[in-house]
């Protein structure tokens, strides 16, 4: 039992690792560095300081606001040019538009002309509509025109912030331009002015080794809102497209950047303002993105080969979810313990809420509760097929589903089938869905200038 | 103890007392989460979490009684918690460039048999984990330990024996500890 003991011992001096002087010294000065850099910071005894936000950041902010979804149909030019860009349908507090040097007041259901800037006092709101039915609401102190674009309409943003909600049915790209940026409204995006930083964000390239077979490790991020540490979160190894897709709503296949974007690594660690959103922390990570790597990009459509989800004539065979949806930021309590059903299947726990897949020898078993099918088609997307998904099953509710098919990394990827149903066989057999081959409008993301090197932490 | 090369950098909120604390204890809280995590980034991770926490909040009676003991203690719990999160990590991909090991490595080399015990360390009580890199880390007595967590000798070493026989055990059930 001695010799056993001291075995161990030996392992246990031999094996825990430490660091050298000059790397502790060095990293200790640089986070004390950045702790002393925070701004005043609440200790729970005094109220959060204020941030006033000056104009440079709310350019910031309204540069990176975001969004989603698909839009477009390539259409015509929304408006004749002399038509009215908009109408104003509320108007609370002091609104103004200025034409000809002069400000003149705004009234509900006045027309605003394009160019004409639009003005909101401090406190002042307005509500703007345009052809489309896509509703602009100024904030106090807010300043933007409108401007017809080669496909649709630009909200050119000189001042304050915005919320912007598309409608259904765009008729032509919506984007929201400011002095840096133009970014697509694609779903209703929310400006938050107060929380579009992270507090503290450390980011740095890191190295990770392949795996054994010679693969790429993946690690999906830890924290954030909605989860059981919303003030923190931790990205390992990640990519920028990734973070790309995560901050503007995009799927990785629309981005068009430079080749080391899939190949260069990340670590992040970024504390997030207390009471953020998840739409504020996509501002926020947009903001690091062009704050850290100088991100510049413009945004373009092309009519490209896709699949379209649809569902089959004899209908889904799943079922909505009896699980009563919880508000995108609120906090998942459940834990996935890791176990396996006997068919396979990982197993969630009553009451959780989210996919889960597992793959294992060439197949994959993929079991989502009370989820949107958007989260299936994030599974099956690219390079799971080899183009985008487009959802066309008409189903907007929640759902709980499973499903065991085929797994390649990639399309090309070589690796030896499983016998599991190919992803085709297996929505349709087991899911009643089908995967058709078909040509849509995809607006890609086209990156103009990036970073390999963030800044200085 | 203070240390000297980090330079002064007082600023925003950090005060000449919390700077005085951070200068006093960060290499202990670095050195433990080194040791425990294995990565440098997670160390300065942990380094950066815990002083920031004390930064956003009261400062608690324990901290204020034993300054060292506190950290030390939120050193290691936050060290294992980036360590289980790091195993989380890799249940749930959500990129698209997926791949997973699927070949295991060779469970005799040093490199495994280092990564398997810093395993083990990760699944025992904390309490347990504290007198271990206290005593092997960190080259602490068991009258050293005893003295900075509070805790008679004889706790300590009865904590530090049974601490080794279940990392043993650990250790030999994860691959093979001869």
């Amino acid at each position: 039992m001695k010799s056993r003991d001291n075995s161990i011992e030996k392992l246990l001096e031999r094996h825990i690792p430490s660091p050298s002087q000059v790397e502790m010294e060095e990293d200790g000065a640089r986070v004390l560095q950045r702790l002393c850099d925070l701004p005043a910071i609440s200790n729970g005894r005094e109220e959060r300081t204020r941030r006033v936000i000056s104009k440079r950041s709310l350019v910031a902010i309204a540069a990176s606001v975001v969004l989603v979804a698909l839009l477009l149909l390539f259409v015509n030019l929304l408006l004749a040019p002399n038509k009215a860009y908009a109408i104003v349908e509320v108007v609370q507090g002091a609104v103004y538009q200025v034409t000809e040097g002069k400000a003149e007041a705004v009234s509900a259901g006045q027309k605003i002309q394009a160019s004409t800037p639009l003005r909101t006092a401090s406190g002042a709101v307005a509500v703007l509509k345009l052809s489309d039915g896509a509703r602009i609401e100024m904030h106090g102190d807010s300043e933007l025109s409108l401007e017809r674009a080669d496909h649709g309409t630009n909200i050119r943003l000189n001042d304050g912030s915005i919320r912007v909600t598309p409608t259904q049915d765009p008729v032509g790209n919506l984007y929201v331009k400011t002095v840096e940026h133009m970014v697509p409204v694609v779903s209703a995006l929310v400006v938050s002015s107060q929380n579009a930083q992270f507090e503290v964000a450390s980011v740095r390239r890191v190295e990770i080794p392949p795996t054994d077979r010679g693969g790429v490790p993946v690690f999906a991020p830890t924290g954030g809102v909605g989860t059981s540490d919303p003030s923190r979160i931790t990205y390992h190894g990640t990519w920028l497209a990734s973070l790309i897709v995560e901050a503007f709503g995009v799927r990785a296949d629309q981005i068009k950047g430079p080749d080391w974007m899939k190949s260069e690594r990340y670590d992040i660690v970024a504390t997030i303002p207390k009471g953020a959103t998840k739409e504020d922390f996509k501002l926020m990570l947009g903001n690091l993105l062009r704050d850290r790597f100088h991100l510049r990009f413009h945004m373009d459509s092309k009519i490209l080969p896709v699949y379209v989800l649809g569902v089959v004539k004899d209908g889904i065979k799943f079922k909505e979810t009896a699980l009563t949806p919880r508000g995108d930021d609120a906090t998942t309590t459940s834990r996935v313990t890791g176990a396996r059903d006997a068919q396979g299947f990982p197993v969630l726990p009553p009451d959780y809420q989210g996919s889960l897949a597992l793959p294992v020898d060439g197949a994959i078993f993929i079991v989502g509760q009370g989820v949107p099918i958007s989260t299936l088609i994030g599974w099956i997307e690219n390079p799971r097929v080899d183009r985008p998904v487009i959802d066309e099953t008409g189903l907007a509710g929640r759902y709980d589903y499973r499903v065991h098919m085929e797994w390649r990394r990639r399309p090309d990827s070589g690796d030896t089938p499983s016998g599991a149903p190919t992803i085709f066989t297996a929505l349709e057999e087991q899911l009643g869905l089908k995967l058709e081959s078909a040509s849509r409008p995809i607006t890609q993301l086209i990156i103009d200038s990036i970073d390999r090197e963030p800044t200085e932490n | 103890m203070a240390i000297a090369i980090v330079p002064r950098v007082s600023g925003g909120s950090v005060t000449d007392e919390f700077e005085e604390i951070f200068r006093e204890h960060y290499q202990l809280v670095y050195r433990t989460a080194y040791g425990l995590t294995g990565r440098r980034e997670d160390a300065e991770d942990v380094l950066q979490t815990i002083f920031l926490r004390l930064l956003q909040r009261d400062v608690s009676p324990e901290l204020k009684k034993n300054p060292k003991k506190y950290l030390y203690r939120a050193a290691v719990n936050a060290s294992l918690d980036t360590i289980r999160t790091r195993k989380r990590q890799r249940l749930i991909p959500t990129d698209d460039f997926f791949d997973f090991p699927s070949v295991a490595p060779d469970p005799t080399s040093e490199d495994d048999i280092g990564r398997r015990l810093l395993d083990a360390l990760a699944r025992l009580n904390p309490k347990m984990v504290e007198v271990v890199i206290l005593r092997y880390q960190q080259g602490y007595s068991d009258a050293q330990i005893a003295a900075m967590l509070g805790k008679s000798r004889g706790v300590v070493a009865v904590t530090l024996y049974r601490a080794r026989a279940r990392l043993r055990k650990l250790v030999s059930d994860s691959g093979g500890q001869k």
